[in-house]
């Protein structure tokens, strides 16, 4: 397609529709303007902004994106790519190259079909997001499961894994590519520190290892926990610069070498529906996945890039840094929700992380609740007579929860696949006599959170005996 | 959600006999095996449960809608058939309908969207309910397509492909290892008799094929739309040699010919007598519509339509909802007469332009190049001719007729023609005298001076 932009060429090569057969001559759209305060009624604070059919100036417009076009994406959405990326990330290499993707999870899926063969072995952190394995287990490939601590991922454990791989596993090609969800972690909530990714990172390069930094939850960064801390106004005056110094920096920031391919997304900054987000890699890899776009997905729709990159135009990125400075309080206060809720129902001690109790550092959209069984009559039952009890008195406690009308993820969707000979407790090497669920307080009101988790612990007393 | 339903409910009449629909397990052995490892996607299989009564759901990482930053979206639309009605329309997006566009939405579509193209399937292609085919929207048929492939083919398997054939679909068959057999085609499309010769002689201890790709309608890159006494042969030898045909139809509502439009494979195998079950077909709304939408969709059997939903699943979630809830409302306010309408309009406007380029062909290429007439679609298929020797830099073949790559890329680009040359349609790229041309661009002094420059390089070739 690059030659049909050349001065003086006619071009008969393309099957490109004609443009005045798109039935559409405009489109406006209305927005909040970036310093809309989500919490009170906000349809006052509302910027029109339009998408003209043509534009001679080369500016957004329809015509342009409703016809095919180049499946890096369009200039417009890229350029701001760039400049968000040089911006907030800082990568520590020049060429670095961005590409649009249908969302996260397409972006793996590519990067999977780039980088893995069938029957390679993937790292990832000892709970990992299950539609992202998702991807990876039909192509007969293994999870490699690096223990966590309140800090992601332990980057000891890692080390001493690649450093033994030869023993643990006798010609076996050794893992190439690590997956991440460093920033609220998708199932655990926690976020990888700086200082732990460098430590990571400097593995990585040792190993040589690709670091897949799958971020969706980036922006939704908040403080530490505070009983009944409702409050969604900001403490002190926005200043850009010191937004961005709060942000835990990225694996991105400290790829030196081109290795970190970093998947970004608008879906909970923006909107799901829109299916955008972007690469940010180096030359060679970001070629490599336009190949595979363009004949699969092609590029994401002309009408989310178009409508995005207008609004966008009209925020400016300030604008948009402005906006996700916003949006984080919207998620921690429902943070704050969420385990009020738990505190009215159970008793609450405050202990270390690894007891597991609380992480008050839980970021992003979730809380991963760790469950002790040992005092449960059922599950001691159960232990006797079955191969894997955890995973089926999960099954049933999973059933009496949404029995009593409360829909939770049971944490066994989490725990990475090793293959068939590791599928259970036992043989994966788990914790015995301990289950996990993960809980979402992205949307559920905060009436509905605390009646859930109040039917939570009524089916929670029930199972383990406890008097009301 | 208050997006409406498809206002007209007709009845078509009844059925086929369930007798006659291939059942599950009958696609078991055209899984591939990526397709048979992959299970319902984790969280997206549980969504439905959070509409139970009552249901208090911690369930998903959805965002919450009350950050969205988009509260409306107004489209300014045109009627079904702008240049005799230029009225403009104002469409309103906003509330539930906007809420739910952008909200994480059905693999499968939008609901109210699938309802509304189910329907114009039916009118179409003659789908019922209980024929065991269902529509399901995707991110474009190429991604479709791509999906289909990968549900389908292990390493080796072979196919049947039209030679030459789009050339988007070959990385996809490329990448996936298949083994492509060809097939000729001519100016009545596929060629069913060689079909039949290569399925007769097929080498007894080899696998036989799993599926046929074609392009009935206009193909991509010849131009030339498939018969009905052909299409009926293929699904006679489809039945009988038990493959599966895929069936790419961008340009079904792009005909132009003076012939009574042939029936889709889709609806031939409901309308012949015999098994309904083998027709998997690819609607676009690319050449209708708009390619920017990145929308189009399946309609087929409802195990193998599973089987790339689970794939989409767990890569896109979704067709963009945004696209789907704009051609909703556009749909909805046209209807599915408007919208044939306007399919007809569309038609209307290539074929006037395939008159031009026509024209045009015959004043400045006679002599010079030989073509098809295409009644479908926007390409010619057009065989140079090329001297064996001359400024054609290449190895000589016997019975070979020039590179028409090497011609565009050290003459025809100098003079300022863009083609494409037409060994991107075949898989292993041979070396050919055809290009494919297109005529959706140009207006009229353009594909003059364009056909004008062609002939003047083509003159220049002889004369070295």
């Amino acid at each position: 397609m690059q030659y049909m932009w050349e001065p003086g060429m006619v071009s008969l090569a393309g099957g490109l529709p004609h443009p005045s057969l798109f039935p559409f001559a405009g489109v406006e759209v209305d927005v909040y303007s970036p310093e809309a305060d989500l919490s009170t009624n906000v349809s006052s604070d509302v910027i029109h902004v339009t998408v003209p059919k043509y534009d001679s100036e080369g500016q957004v417009n329809l015509a342009t994106s409703l016809q095919y076009s180049p499946s890096t994406g369009l200039k417009w959405l890229l350029d701001y790519a760039r400049e968000f990326v040089n911006r907030v990330f800082k990568p520590q290499y020049k060429d670095f190259d961005v590409l649009l993707h249908m969302g996260n999870t397409d972006g793996w899926t590519k990067v999977v079909n780039l980088l893995c063969e069938y029957g390679d072995y993937i790292i990832v952190a000892e709970y990992t997001f299950s539609t992202a394995q998702a991807v990876w287990i039909p192509m007969g490939c293994k999870g490699v499961p690096i223990k966590m601590d309140a800090s992601g991922m332990r980057a000891d454990v890692l080390e001493e894994t690649l450093r033994d791989w030869d023993i643990t596993h006798p010609n076996v090609k050794r893992p190439h590519v690590l997956y991440t969800v460093p920033t609220g972690h998708n199932p655990t909530g926690t976020v990888i520190s700086a200082q732990r990714k460098q430590e990571i990172y400097d593995v990585c390069v040792k190993y040589d290892l690709i670091i897949v930094e799958d971020d969706p939850y980036y922006f939704l960064q908040f403080k530490d926990y505070v009983p009944g801390d409702v409050d969604t106004k900001e403490e002190e005056p926005y200043d850009e610069a010191a937004f961005l110094a709060s942000l835990e920096k990225t694996f991105l920031s400290f790829d030196t070498q081109g290795r970190v391919i970093r998947m970004d997304s608008f879906s909970k900054t923006l909107a799901p529906g829109n299916r955008v987000g972007w690469f940010t890699a180096n030359p060679l890899f970001c070629e490599r996945l336009l190949r595979a776009t363009e004949v699969t997905v092609q590029t994401p729709s002309g009408w989310s890039q178009a409508i995005i990159a207008q609004m966008l135009k009209s925020w400016s990125l300030s604008g948009y840094l402005r906006w996700l400075s916003r949006l984080r309080l919207e998620y921690q206060v429902r943070r704050t929700w969420m385990c009020d809720a738990i505190a009215h129902s159970f008793d609450v001690k405050k202990g270390s992380p690894d007891e597991g109790l609380f992480r008050t550092r839980s970021i992003g959209m979730f809380l991963w609740v760790k469950v002790y069984l040992d005092a449960n009559p059922t599950f001691q039952n159960v232990k006797g007579s079955s191969l894997d009890p955890e995973a089926e008195y999960e099954k049933i406690l999973w059933r009496k929860l949404v029995n009593a009308k409360v829909l939770l993820m049971a944490g066994s969707f989490f725990t990475p696949w090793q293959g068939k000979e590791k599928a259970t407790t036992t043989t994966s090497g788990r914790e015995h006599s301990k289950i996990f669920f993960r809980l979402s307080y992205s949307t559920p009101t905060q009436e509905d959170m605390e009646l859930g988790i109040q039917r939570l612990a009524e089916v929670f007393r029930a199972e383990w005996s406890v008097p009301n | 959600m208050t997006i409406e339903k498809p206002s007209s409910q007709t009845v078509h009449g009844k059925g086929p006999s369930p007798s006659r629909v291939l059942p599950n397990d009958f696609y078991l052995s055209f899984l591939s095996d990526v397709a048979k490892a992959r299970k319902p996607a984790p969280i997206r299989s549980l969504i439905p449960m959070e509409s139970k009564p009552g249901m208090l759901s911690m369930l998903a990482g959805k965002p919450n809608p009350s950050t969205y930053p988009f509260t409306r979206i107004t489209m300014t639309v045109k009627s079904p058939s702008p240049l005799s009605d230029p009225t403009l329309t104002d469409i309103e997006l906003g509330g539930d309908d906007l809420s739910t566009a952008l909200q994480y939405s059905m693999t499968s579509g939008l609901p109210a969207l699938v309802e509304w193209v189910t329907e114009l399937a039916a009118q179409v292609h003659g789908i019922t309910p209980g024929d065991g085919a269902r529509v399901s929207m995707g991110s474009g048929s190429q991604d479709l397509l791509y999906k289909a492939f990968s549900a389908l083919i292990n390493r080796g398997d072979s196919i049947i492909v039209e030679a030459p054939t789009y050339p988007g679909i070959l990385p996809v068959m490329d990448s996936l290892g298949c083994n492509i057999v060809e097939v000729a085609s001519d100016d009545e499309g596929i060629v069913s008799s060689s079909l039949a010769r290569l399925l007769e002689s097929w080498p007894s201890g080899k696998s036989r094929p799993k599926l046929l790709y074609t392009i009935p309608y206009g193909a991509n890159p010849t131009g030339m739309t498939t018969s009905l006494p052909r299409r009926q042969e293929v699904l006679k030898l489809a039945r009988k040699y038990n493959f599966l045909i895929l069936e790419d139809d961008p340009y079904y509502h792009l005909y132009f010919g003076s012939g009574a439009p042939p029936a889709s494979y889709f609806s031939l195998e409901r309308k012949m007598d015999g098994d309904i079950g083998r027709v998997l077909r690819f609607d676009s709304l690319s050449k209708i519509l708009a390619a920017g939408f990145r929308l189009g969709w399946i309609t087929g059997p409802d195990y193998l339509v599973a089987q790339i939903e689970r794939h989409s699943a767990a890569s896109t979630m979704q067709p963009p909802s945004i696209s789907q809830v704009i051609v909703l409302k556009l749909l909805q306010s046209w209807g599915i007469s408007g919208f044939l309408t306007h399919a007809e309009s569309v038609a209307e406007f290539y074929r006037q332009k395939r008159d031009v380029f026509e024209t045009y062909l015959n004043k400045h290429l006679s002599g010079l190049a030989q073509w098809n007439t295409p009644n479908a679609a926007m390409f010619y298929w057009i065989k140079l001719k090329l001297p064996p020797s001359g400024s054609v830099k290449c190895k000589t073949v016997k019975g070979y007729e020039g590179d028409s790559n090497v011609f565009i890329e050290h003459n025809a680009m100098r003079k300022g023609v863009l083609m494409l040359p037409g060994e991107c349609g075949y898989h292993d790229e041979r070396k050919t005298c055809y290009v494919r041309v297109s005529f959706s661009l140009l207006s009229e002094e353009e594909v003059d001076e364009v056909l004008r420059r062609l002939a003047s390089a083509l003159r220049d070739e002889w004369e070295q």
